[in-house]
């Protein structure tokens, strides 16, 4: 499968704090890349330089294996961009997507228009001025011009923001419709039960840096070796003398938490514990890891004693 | 074709600003009309007051030619200055630029687009009043010659180019008040300027206070005084014409 994003040792800076530190991540065709992250870790940033509207202070991103630096005008033809921004609040839908059609020379507006609209539940309000919207409405019209020329790349900042829940569901599954007919999609978001749902790769940004990349699966599998679920009667100290063994937690239904180097099986800890720690288990279990839980362990030890941004 | 984008995004300013368009239409007029009446009736009505000039003027359609321009000029600036304010910055503060920069256009054809839609907002109420008011002057008093309105017109509409595009660059790093008060600010050390001798070539104001000196004061049309004032004032909107496309295309948004 191509990539149809290549972002190699990227950096941006803002004055002289760095926003994005040497970033590499790759985004396979007809994927939904799902990029999480804190607030101000840097998803945005990066959204905004793959569509031209930020310059970057070094490194290298193709799409479609084009430079960004020197081709954003062929590239955004190809793509449809949703920031996470204001829309001029004075012209009507119908206005504001009528440019977008025509500046990427779209035959038969109307229709496309009518369609995009259609797609996110917007039809009949064409002719309302997008000020006299509300929050969840806006987004749908962004998302609607994101898609009103058939881009075959979808760059999407926060698309579920202020969207209700029936708003949010149909979006994620046009977003999975548009992934199965051959689009690849890029989005953006802190509501990571969301990402988890639909991508099918993931990136974890954070302070600029990517802490994890990779297809979701072998994510979450990955961690799933390094966290146990245990009851019983069981030493903890002896437990934390295991040399691999590196953290030992209770949960909220007083059961123990182990935590081990991702080396280590589980029939090893399992017969370290009877044997060498002397406990009498009950319930020995793998834990199940969600998206989620990647996303705290990757995140939440580092912002740990630091300001959270 | 290479300047479809910017025709597109030209006709879609264009016509959103409309509204604008008309308004200042109005307000062009307005002035205008104010102008002439003050001065042909402003003695009269100072003697219902019991009140008379020490030097009275005699009204005259030339008079009333000289003065309605020279108030409109005035007018104009401020209109020029507010009305291009927050050309960029409006759409740089609310993010809607990324929308905008997101589709398929260059940066220099959106912002010359911008640009020339909005120049044309301003200087086009000011043509239509300027038209409305010759023909107020040439029914009720006198005949003004045609060609004095249109040699009156050029320098001022090109001047109100310059003041536009000015203010615009500065909104595209500053907030719409700051760009504003700082074009206020330039134009008023620029007037000063003019004012010295070996200093007045570096002021616009110079090569449009010419067009009053050829018109009214009996100078002979010397062509290549008209010529070299309209490429000084060319060279005054081109400088920061090309600065607002620079600048526009090095910032981020």
């Amino acid at each position: 499968m191509e990539n149809v994003i290549k972002i190699q040792n990227l950096s941006k800076y803002y004055g002289k704090f760095q926003a994005l530190n040497n970033i590499n991540l790759n985004v396979p065709e007809g994927s939904i890349f799902g990029y999480l992250g804190p607030n101000g870790a840097g998803k945005t940033t990066t959204l905004k330089i793959l569509t031209g509207l930020l310059h970057y202070s070094q490194g290298s991103v193709k799409i479609f294996d084009q430079e960004v630096k020197n081709h954003s005008l062929t590239i955004n033809k190809r793509t449809g961009f949703l920031p996470d921004a204001e829309m001029p609040k004075y012209e009507t839908i119908f206005r504001f997507l009528s440019l977008t059609g025509k500046l990427n020379n779209i035959s038969q507006r109307k229709e496309r228009i009518s369609t995009s609209l259609h797609q996110v539940g917007l039809k009949k309000l064409q002719n309302r001025k997008i000020g006299n919207l509300s929050k969840g409405q806006k987004q749908r019209v962004g998302i609607a011009n994101a898609l009103l020329h058939d881009p075959q790349l979808l760059i999407l900042d926060e698309p579920n923001s202020g969207l209700d829940p029936i708003a949010r569901k149909n979006i994620l599954s046009l977003l999975k419709d548009l992934a199965k007919e051959g689009k690849s999609i890029i989005l953006s978001s802190h509501i990571i039960g969301e990402v988890d749902k639909i991508a099918t790769n993931i990136a974890i940004i954070h302070r600029g840096k990517i802490v994890e990349a990779g297809k979701r699966h072998d994510l979450t599998k990955y961690l799933a070796h390094r966290k146990f679920i245990v009851s019983g009667k069981i030493d903890q100290e002896k437990v934390l003398s295991l040399d691999y063994v590196t953290a030992y937690t209770h949960d909220l239904l007083d059961r123990v938490n182990i935590t081990v180097s991702n080396n280590i099986s589980e029939e090893k800890l399992l017969l370290d514990l009877i044997q060498k720690c002397d406990s009498k288990i009950k319930f020995f279990s793998l834990m199940e890891f969600s998206l989620e839980d990647l996303f705290f362990a990757k995140i939440t030890d580092k912002i740990e004693g630091e300001d959270y941004p | 074709m290479r300047f479809y984008s910017f025709f597109v995004q030209f006709k879609h300013d264009l016509w959103g600003d409309r509204l604008k368009l008309m308004l200042l239409s109005l307000l062009f007029f307005f002035q205008i009309i104010m102008s002439i009446i003050g001065t042909f009736y402003m003695q009269d009505l100072l003697k219902l007051f019991d009140f008379e000039l020490m030097n009275p003027i005699t009204p005259s359609g030339e008079v009333a030619f000289a003065d309605f321009f020279s108030d409109v000029f005035l007018f104009g600036i401020l209109i020029a200055s507010l009305g291009t304010m927050n050309l960029f910055a409006g759409d740089i503060e609310t993010g809607s630029i990324s929308y905008s920069l997101s589709r398929p256009i260059k940066c220099e054809d959106y912002s010359i687009a911008k640009i020339s839609s909005r120049l044309i907002t301003l200087i086009v109420p000011f043509i239509i009043a300027s038209f409305a008011g010759w023909f107020y002057l040439l029914f009720f008093f006198t005949e003004i010659p045609l060609i004095n309105l249109i040699w009156t017109l050029i320098p001022i509409a090109l001047f109100y180019s310059y003041i536009g595009i000015v203010t615009s660059l500065l909104s595209t790093r500053f907030s719409s008040l700051t760009a504003g008060f700082s074009a206020i600010v330039i134009f008023v050390i620029q007037f000063a300027i003019s004012a010295f001798k070996p200093l007045e070539l570096l002021s616009p104001f110079t090569c449009v206070a010419f067009w009053p000196k050829l018109l009214y004061n009996n100078s002979s049309l010397n062509s290549w005084e008209v010529i070299f004032n309209l490429g000084m004032i060319s060279i005054w909107i081109l400088i920061p014409l090309i600065l607002t496309i620079l600048s526009m295309r090095r910032r981020d948004f």
